[in-house]
């Protein structure tokens, strides 16, 4: 479900489905182990594989990557226009920039 | 208007997506090629969020929806069978702090719609706009 990769200081992770109840669980558990590399400054999230996310979706990116924006910039890419959408309204761009 | 009542049975968490996607065949609508994502998307979430909170909240897992279109709006109607619950805290509710995890559902399907509850909140009823230049021309109604 995810694909991840490093080029200089930018960790950018591929979230290859949609984001909702039936798997956030799992992806929970595939980063379960993630641990920023120490030299990485921006954390970079492509969604462009997510067409779909619902309310418990958006919670497991909050519970994720809220305690990181403290430490990191966060970046959504490839975000899709209604998914973008729903990230506004829950106010997630308060704290990750979304593209 | 298009008109269509059905019910839905068995209703579990894990098979949620496959009943949200023949739910959203129902709709004459989304078989008209010009129909924007997003009204596709909200109709699909809220109608998701709806039976989520039927199945993991009220326990049920049976219920009658009603879907209504033309090329203005589409109107989604969810009966539970359930013993409803009160809904007036979460009426109007603002959006949870970004710290927060959980409580976006009802939030999010308010923020999509026109959205309604009866008096127990047994019947839930969810008004979108169809905003499409172009639908109506093809929308076989």
């Amino acid at each position: 479900m995810l694909h991840t990769h490093i080029s200089q200081d930018i960790y950018t992770i591929d979230i290859l489905y949609d984001v909702h109840h039936g798997n956030s669980n799992l992806l929970e558990g595939q980063l379960a182990s993630f641990k920023v590399p120490p030299h990485v400054n921006k954390l970079q999230i492509d969604l462009s594989h997510v067409n779909f996310i619902d309310s418990t979706g958006i919670s497991f990116l909050v519970r994720w990557l809220y305690p990181l924006s403290s430490q990191l910039s966060i970046e959504f890419k490839g975000t899709k226009e209604p998914v973008k959408k729903i990230l506004a309204i829950c106010k997630i761009n308060q704290f990750v920039r979304i593209r | 208007m298009i008109k269509r009542k059905f019910e839905m049975n068995h209703l579990e968490m894990k098979t949620l997506p496959k009943a949200v996607n023949s739910i959203m065949h129902e709709f004459e609508l989304f078989k008209v090629k010009e129909h924007s994502d997003y009204l596709f998307f909200n109709v699909k979430l809220v109608i998701w969020e709806l039976l989520a909170n039927i199945i993991e909240h009220a326990g049920e897992d049976k219920v009658q929806i009603e879907v209504e279109e033309d090329f203005t709006q589409v109107i989604v109607r969810i009966r539970s069978f359930s013993e409803g619950f009160d809904w007036e805290e979460y009426r109007n509710m603002d959006c949870p702090e970004v710290g927060n995890e959980r409580g976006r559902g009802l939030y999010l399907i308010q923020q999509l719609c026109d959205f309604s509850y009866n008096e127990t909140a047994t019947v839930a009823t969810a008004i979108f706009q169809v905003k499409e230049v172009g639908v109506s021309a093809a929308y076989p109604y």
